[in-house]
């Protein structure tokens, strides 16, 4: 197992042959406040290797929010476990978040800072000295086309906007490995594309990178495997070409069938 | 050149909370900016009260003119003994000389339709109608008594009064004075002693009554202070966590590489250092107004004011401040850590500018409590011991102790917001649809915290209101005092919320070897009570408050009255189920939560207690019986069951009764015996030791 090291030194570019994501039998149950036990997360397993985009597929309730957030340690696991650039998510949850970046439709950003404050207060987070934190962040900005408002305040910023700044602020760290829950959900088809367009590229340089959305024909052809979740467990998984059937033509397609079936 | 060191994670949450403050203009201005505009205001107000206020002081001392109005056929004599009394140059001599008025006219009405009308148009003050053989008696030795018919509606008829009561006292002396003359008898018959009082000189407001203005003001210029104080960590505490959800930026502060406690103490930072500019802001602003202030006031204060407090006593008032700040920083933080928009955290601060009001009030007029009870308070101490120094009044360790006290409550307040910020089910959840107090819930397990309290407060609200229309009959008062503030408030909190009441309630056998548990609660209910009345004494001495001593009074008339089996059902067994039903078991479990976590399970044991012994009312019994709903909460906890804690408290309520009516000694002067104190007190630390034991029946009870 990869000790906890600087995650930034890792050859974030080169394939290796231990996954970047390693997810094993994860659980999550929770009490509901009538007293069933709702399994949220019911013995997943998968994983997603650098230089890899994996969609994580499911409706409503799947559970698919439950287990982007235990791997980036914000809910504990029931039982089960879970990597991250071959660090325990039970045991050094630190670790983790020092090697992984998070964006979710519901992340947002302090609407009184700026952009490039938005940057530089979470490098500082994660401890990065200042002179270097600085040369990120201008690389970052340049990198997501962010040179126009930069020094704007995030409050009069469009949502396309704002989701870049908060994608900028999961990648100030230089994380090898990317979740994103619902990316694209609070932003317009332009941002959208421009948003996956990034990710595309952020997967080219080595990054492994799992993906939840409802967006499926967004995704459908940027996305190397599939997991599909229904009521807390994986129902189908595969590349696109293992998942359609002859007789279908989309991924919505293979989607419905699982779920269905 | 050497690179500059990375942030810590506390620093830079600090540092970037801060940012965001000080670009909210609105906060800015009102944290900052207004107690600037406002001081001078409530200033103005102050100084031109305190001079009206002034103004009838003096005006109450001075003298009246008065117009004496004699009717009567006899009124001629009378008329004119006042006047050469008036007119006498040794006049100063005679008894209540310094009650007459600074004039006096004396007149004489023809008829009383006359004087009716000279009265009714100011003519005239007062009237006194003269009966017929009021000369004669005055000439003999008899006596006579002079109605006052009317005194004019032209002038204060309470001064005037008094004015006549004084003049005519002096007349009957005078007249006394020739009668012994008459007779011979010399005046040291009937005066052996007499007390000799310099002459006043000078009039206007005296120097106590002016004291007693300036300590009011001091005093009311600290609760402003306290409170703007406060009112500064209200908008960075709501943001800081509340304002974080909503705006959805909690989650990204939370998968960043550092600690819980680390972002608690960042986040205190940020609003302490708000909080103590707030502080500063407000410390400015009250110098600027007294210096300016001080040339508005008359003369006599002025020179009162001049008489600045020292140094020490201002730098002693500003250190118990700035810790004061801190304890507001942290519990602000702590209440809205578990809110998830600006909105509800607002709400919930509101509640929180009660609780400080009475905190600090607590810390400013005479309590029934050691003062350093007072000074371990929050908000209280600071406040006391900031009076103390003001007023000149020694301090002692009063300080210190004020100090460490406020460090451990901050300790307590950023725990008990890190364990909200650690609990899933606060952070993901979602809204609680049970946690609005008028929205009805769908079924549920246990009710959610804050309808856990919900009953303990409306039954504080009902012990209030119920007291004065209860009857003096403590048999018939305390059951239904117990009906009102307890059971019908539960009740209806029960209806409404549809919740597990065997789960909530604890209606459950005591958990594993569970029977061992009663004999145990039965001797620490003993010990309890022991260790109480032993507590109550060190701390309260012999004098007990009005309350408590009224209490005392009227709990012994009940044990001589009324038969045994009685009275141990009022005092002990109906409060012992009506209150562990509600503390012990709704409230607990409903702080608890679902599979609490230890600091959870902490908090609600140490939450539940402190409200159980707010509810009792009794100021000097506020540490003994926190300590026994800790023991108790504690008991439900561990057992999973609400028996051994009824039997617990009802042996405490009812060992008094049992003593006082096994040895025929009052409650008053019920006396404790060290030994027997020693004996119940280890029974008690050995059956506390089993009740552990019995959750975890790997361990050895040698353990103890």
């Amino acid at each position: 197992m990869v000790t906890d090291q600087d995650p930034r030194a890792a050859d974030v570019g080169q394939p290796q042959g231990l996954p970047a994501i390693d997810v094993v039998d994860l659980v999550k149950h929770y009490q509901a406040r009538d007293g069933s036990v709702v399994r949220a997360v019911d013995g997943v397993s998968f994983n997603v290797h650098r230089g890899e985009t994996v969609g994580l597929l499911g409706a409503n309730g799947a559970g698919k929010t439950t287990l982007l957030r235990m791997l980036v340690t914000l809910l504990k696991p029931t039982s089960g476990t879970a990597s991250v650039d071959g660090v325990d998510i039970r045991e050094d949850p630190l670790g983790v978040r020092r090697r992984i970046g998070y964006v979710s439709a519901t992340t947002g950003v302090p609407d009184r800072l700026t952009p490039r404050e938005t940057l530089i207060s979470y490098g500082r987070l994660h401890g990065i000295p200042t002179a270097e934190l600085e040369a990120s962040v201008e690389r970052l900005v340049g990198a997501l086309g962010m040179t126009s408002y930069a020094d704007r305040p995030s409050g009069r910023l469009s949502s396309g906007q704002r989701q870049r700044v908060s994608l900028g602020r999961a990648l100030v760290h230089e994380p090898p490995v990317l979740v994103f829950d619902e990316p694209t959900a609070a932003v317009d088809l332009l941002g959208s594309r421009e948003l996956l367009d990034l990710l595309a590229q952020l997967r080219s340089e080595g990054r492994a990178i799992l993906l939840s959305t409802h967006r499926l024909h967004e995704i459908e052809r940027r996305c190397d495997r599939f997991v599909i979740m229904h009521a807390g467990r994986i129902v189908a998984r595969g590349t696109r070409e293992e998942l359609l059937e002859p007789s279908e033509d989309s991924i919505e397609d293979a989607f419905y069938r699982a779920v269905a079936s | 050149m050497k690179p500059a060191a990375p942030l810590s994670p506390a620093s830079a949450i600090a540092r970037r909370d801060l940012r965001e403050f000080v670009r909210d203009r609105r906060a800015v201005f009102i944290t900052f900016l207004l107690p600037l505009i406002a001081y001078p205001i409530v200033a103005l107000a102050t100084v031109l009260g305190l001079r009206s206020a002034l103004e009838q002081i003096d005006g109450a001392q001075q003298p009246l003119e008065l117009k004496l109005l004699l009717t009567g056929a006899d009124a001629p004599a009378v008329a004119a003994r006042l006047v050469a009394l008036r007119d006498a140059p040794d006049r100063s001599s005679l008894k209540a000389a310094d009650g007459w008025p600074s004039s006096l006219g004396v007149s004489i009405a023809a008829s009383v339709e006359a004087a009716i009308e000279e009265v009714r148009a100011g003519a005239a003050d007062a009237w006194v109608d003269v009966p017929p053989g009021t000369a004669r008696a005055l000439q003999t030795l008899g006596g006579v008594g002079l109605p006052l018919q009317a005194t004019s509606p032209n002038i204060d008829a309470e001064a005037a009064i008094g004015h006549l009561e004084a003049v005519f006292e002096s007349l009957a002396d005078a007249i006394r004075r020739e009668r012994m003359a008459r007779l011979q008898v010399p005046t040291s018959v009937f005066e052996p002693v007499t007390l000799i009082v310099a002459p006043k000189t000078g009039g206007g407001t005296s120097v106590a009554q002016a004291s007693s203005v300036i300590s009011t003001i001091a005093s009311s210029m600290l609760m402003i202070l306290t409170l703007l104080t406060v009112t500064g960590a209200f908008h960075p505490a709501a943001d800081a966590f509340a304002g974080e959800k909503e705006r959805g930026t909690i989650e990204t502060l939370l998968v960043a590489p550092c600690g819980i406690g680390e972002v608690v103490w960042g986040k205190f930072l940020a609003v302490y250092a708000v909080t103590l500019a707030t502080l500063v802001a407000n410390l400015v602003a009250i110098t600027g107004t007294a210096a300016v202030g001080v040339q508005a006031l008359p003369e006599n204060l002025q020179g009162l004011l001049t008489a600045a407090p020292a140094a020490a006593a201002v730098l002693t008032a500003v250190a118990t401040q700035v810790v004061l700040a801190a304890v507001a920083a942290a519990a602000c933080l702590a209440i809205t850590s578990s809110l998830r928009s600006l909105k509800e955290a607002h709400h919930a601060l509101t509640t929180v500018m009660l609780a400080v009001s009475v905190l600090a009030a607590a810390g400013l007029v005479p309590m029934p409590l050691p003062r350093e009870a007072i000074a371990a308070m929050p908000v209280a101490g600071q406040v006391l011991v900031a009076r103390l120094a003001l007023t000149g009044e020694p301090i002692g360790l009063l300080l210190p102790l004020t100090i460490l006290a406020a460090v451990g409550w901050c300790w307590l307040l950023l725990k008990a917001t890190a364990a909200a910020l650690a609990d899933e089910d606060i952070i993901f959840r979602g809204p609680d649809a049970a946690s609005g107090l008028l929205q009805r819930p769908p079924e549920r397990r246990l009710p959610s915290p804050l309808q856990g309290v919900l009953p303990a407060i409306v039954g504080l609200a009902g012990v209030w209101y119920v007291q004065s229309l209860l009857p003096e009959n403590l048999a018939i008062a305390l059951p239904l005092q117990q009906l009102f503030s307890m059971l019908l408030p539960l009740a209806a909190v029960i209806a409404w919320q549809r919740v597990n009441l065997v789960e909530t309630l604890r209606l459950m056998r005591p958990a594993g070897r569970g029977w061992l548990s009663l004999p145990g609660a039965v001797l620490l209910g003993a010990g309890l009570f022991l260790l109480g009345a032993m507590a109550i004494r060190w701390l309260v001495s012999d004098t007990p408050s009005a309350a408590a001593d009224e209490l005392a009074g009227r709990l012994s008339g009940l044990l001589t009255g009324t038969p045994w089996w009685l009275v141990v059902l009022v005092l002990a067994v109906i409060p012992a189920v009506c209150e562990e039903l509600v503390f012990r078991g709704w409230m607990l479990s409903a702080l608890q939560g679902q599979q609490p976590s230890t600091g959870r399970q902490f908090a609600a044991v140490v939450a539940q207690a402190a409200l159980f012994a707010v509810v009792h009312l009794l100021p000097e019994r506020l540490p003994t019986t926190f300590a026994m709903g800790l023991v108790l909460g504690w008991m439900a906890v561990h057992t999973g069951s609400l028996l051994p804690g009824v039997l617990c408290h009802a042996v405490h309520n009812a060992v008094p009764v049992g003593v006082s009516l096994l040895a025929g000694t009052s409650l008053e002067t019920l006396e404790i015996s060290p030994a027997a104190l020693a004996a119940t007190g280890l029974l008690a630390r050995r059956c506390g030791s089993c009740l552990g034991d019995l959750q975890q029946p790997g361990s050895s009870s040698a353990r103890s």
